[in-house]
């Protein structure tokens, strides 16, 4: 039977939250149904009346004895007070205080614990979200801390509700790591799993405003499963509603990339993470410094891309409004437009000079977050009508080595293809070159295998003259790429070891001219400490793709933008010699730059002087003089000569 | 009446382009994203004028341009082709693939609608 009874005080107490405060005024009343048996030894007596604790104001009945009872299981003190009162008397009394000790710690040891295991609910995200209209980070990895960062700098004011499978405590290292650039930003962290519909519900997704989905791990498949399943059930929840939150969502492998769309039912931006990285690779072998201009374009927080809609636009032509805008460099046009039942923005990169713009035409410009656009007088604006190609060598990279193999080599290399006029000859030095053959044969996809010559071969990093075996002076490009296959050593690690072999190399063969070399590292830290190295670029893959992915999610429409920046045959940022474009040694008005430019049908985005600094969206009023070595930073359609 | 013009081009932004520039000029646009698309098109659409891409993913432009070429059905729409690699041997490739005629990216419009306006029926 008391086993009995102990196995349904233990059924209660786990699955009833209630349940110890029921025990407690089930406990206190029998204590005090005892204590009212004092009535029946003498309680209203003569002689316990006498006792200053003991009351008879309502005749001495059942009133005044529960009363009394009660007495002394709140107030151990009131024990005192039965002084002179018969034994039985004070043996209830002394019954009931005892008892009242015990219950009173009980009750505050409920209570200690219900605020301990609130407390630590809240530690570990186990609270429910009741928000309105706030941002909401579904997953979390080396990402996550940048795209904080960057939306401290746009001013978000929201709340953001951070979701992940992962411990917090590492969530919290990150944001204790970055306090100061996330100054001002109110971020809730949740642990729960991303893929559930009930942590949705709880962490308010309908709700919610905007949504980034990131991966959960670099692991791929598992990862970007999650993030599929993740999708699928937003796109359902959103369903039938008048306005669903803006989302983003970041997919590691680019074969997932199809089936997240289908997930996201085409109506959001989706980012594969690898493809970005070949892509962003593939760039900066072509244009030594590429990732700092991406970087300050998009990194800094200081420049914005937006949309401007000045009056009397019809039939100017797209030249006359590039060269009559000031504060802000005019990249391209937008208009909306219904496909298939589907409004949408359409948005294009350096239209041709002559375009003349129309009814619905809006600019896409590029300015600093504290400028306004500015239309200068009409002689500034100058119609260009025709235009020629700007006569130099394009650059075109016949022969790469890659030091170490990740899971990006076959995407990078497939880019390097496209970018490729002719024959491509890449060397691959890694550690296992019969696996990582065959795991390129297995991911290679593209069609074009009769111009790649492709050669793996053994490298260790513990022996120095491998390196040398290889004469990476040779090559046109060198890529070092983020080994993260051992989790035990730090990738950046690996690729600093790299980049100092290469300088040693450079320095004891005495080369003046060396390959550019384009380094992957997952922390900027990292860049820092490589500058005394060969790198020309380094592509730090979690700050750039993080500022794409927190401007999507403001901003989908710049989705088009981005992939155009970094796709082969569209629109590039190039990056060429100031004499193309004015003469050297002399003053010159950067409009009249922006012009030339416009006749090779290019953008000036701004300039790079060979001290080393960069000038984005200058004033076209101001004059700047160049120096051989200075560089114009220009959009321009690619060009294969 | 409008004369219907199939583009075939995987780059979504020159494709926006040009179908907006080419539709304001007064021309029916349709448009196709690789050349196997564009092939389909034109037998279901029977445009008056292609212009093909060159680089195409799926089919390349000078396949699909060929093949456009050796249907009857097909041969007699004439094809213009564009290609951002401005070669010699691109442009002998095209024709000799069969196109009508040849134009570079960036398109310089008034030139592309002489080339255009010279084809069409």
């Amino acid at each position: 039977m008391l086993k009995k009874v102990g196995y349904y005080l233990f059924i209660l107490s786990t699955t009833s939250r209630f349940f110890p405060y029921l025990l407690i005024i089930g406990l206190t009343s029998f204590v005090v149904l005892i204590g009212m048996n004092a009535y029946f030894f003498g309680l209203f007596s003569a002689e316990a009346l006498a006792a200053e604790g003991i009351d008879n104001v309502f005749g001495g009945g059942l009133v005044d004895s529960i009363w009394w009872s009660f007495k002394h299981l709140l107030d151990p003190g009131a024990f005192s007070e039965n002084y002179g009162a018969p034994v039985f008397v004070v043996l209830f009394a002394l019954f009931n205080s005892v008892m009242g000790l015990i219950i009173t710690g009980a009750l505050i040891g409920f209570i200690v614990s219900a605020i301990q295991t609130a407390m630590a609910n809240a530690r570990v995200g186990a609270a429910t979200v009741r928000e309105e209209g706030h941002y909401l980070i579904l997953g979390w990895n080396r990402k996550g801390a940048a795209i904080l960062t960057l939306l401290a700098k746009l001013n978000v004011q929201e709340r953001i509700v951070v979701l992940t499978e992962h411990n917090l405590e590492s969530l919290r290292t990150d944001l204790r790591q970055n306090a100061r650039e996330l100054r001002g930003l109110r971020v809730l962290p949740v642990q729960g799993a991303i893929g559930s519909s009930s942590e949705l519900r709880r962490v308010a997704s309908r709700h919610a405003s905007h949504v980034l989905l990131l991966a959960e791990s670099n692991s791929g498949a598992q990862s970007d499963l999650t993030t599929i399943k993740a999708l699928t059930l937003l796109a359902a929840a959103s369903e039938g509603r008048a306005k669903s939150a803006q989302l983003v969502a970041e997919i590691v492998g680019k074969d997932n990339v199809g089936i997240a769309q289908v997930a996201a039912k085409n109506s959001h931006p989706i980012v594969s993470s690898s493809d970005f990285i070949s892509k962003t690779m593939a760039q900066c072998a072509r244009y030594p410094g590429y990732s700092s201009v991406y970087s300050e374009l998009f990194a800094s927080g200081e420049f914005v891309i937006d949309i401007f809609s000045p009056s009397n636009l019809e039939g100017v032509l797209f030249s006359e409004v590039a060269t009559a805008i000031n504060h802000a460099v005019v990249l391209g046009i937008s208009w909306h437009q219904e496909r298939d039942g589907l409004a949408r923005r359409v948005s294009v990169l350096n239209p041709e000079p002559d375009y003349d713009l129309g009814e619905g035409d809006e600019l896409i410009v590029l300015r600093r977050q504290n400028q306004v656009p500015e239309l200068l007088a009409g002689q500034n604006a100058v119609a260009v009508e025709q235009t020629s190609a700007l006569s130099l060598e394009r650059p075109n990279l016949s022969e790469a080595l890659v030091i170490v193999a990740n899971q990006n080599l076959a995407l990078m290399i497939g880019e390097l293809l496209k970018h490729a006029a002719a024959e491509l000859r890449v060397v691959v030095a890694c550690r296992d070159a019969v696996t990582e053959e065959r795991s390129f044969r297995q991911r290679f996809s593209s069609t074009e295998t009769d111009r790649l010559t492709i050669e793996f071969v053994e490298f260790d990093l513990a022996e120095s003259s491998g390196l040398e075996r290889l004469s990476p002076e040779s090559f046109d490009v060198i890529f070092v790429s983020a080994d993260e296959s051992e989790a035990f050593i730090d990738a950046d690690s690996r690729t600093m070891l790299v980049l100092f072999l290469l300088q040693e190399l450079k320095a004891k063969r005495r080369l003046d001219a060396f390959p550019p070399v384009v380094a992957e590292l997952l922390d900027s830290e990292s860049r820092d400490l490589c500058l005394d190295t060969p790198m020309t670029d380094a592509v730090v893959s979690t700050e750039l793709l993080s500022i794409q992915l927190a401007q999507l999610v403001r901003d989908p429409y710049l989705e088009t933008l981005y992939n155009e920046l970094l796709n082969a045959g569209g629109i590039e940022i190039g990056i060429r010699e100031a004499m193309h474009y004015a003469d050297l040694n002399q003053s010159v008005e950067l409009g009249a730059v922006t012009q030339k430019a416009l006749e090779f049908n290019e953008i000036v985005l701004g300039f790079w002087k060979s001290s080393g600094q960069i000038v984005l969206s200058p004033d076209k009023r101001l004059s700047e003089e160049f120096e051989p070595g200075d560089r114009i930073i220009v959009l321009a359609q690619q060009v294969y000569l | 009446m409008a004369h219907k013009i199939l583009i075939v081009e995987d780059n979504e932004m020159n494709r926006d382009m040009l179908s907006r520039r080419l539709t304001r000029k007064g021309y029916e646009v349709t448009i196709a994203e690789d050349g196997a698309i564009g092939l389909d098109r034109m037998r279901s659409d029977r445009p008056d004028l292609v212009l093909m891409d060159m680089g195409l993913p799926v089919k390349d432009g000078w396949t699909a341009t060929s093949e456009a070429k050796a249907d009857p059905e097909l041969a007699s729409i004439p094809i213009i082709a564009l290609t951002a690699h401005a070669l010699e041997a691109d442009r002998i490739k095209a024709l000799e693939a069969g196109a009508d005629d040849f134009d570079t990216k960036p398109v310089n419009l008034s030139g592309l609608l002489e080339k255009m306006e010279a084809l069409l029926p």
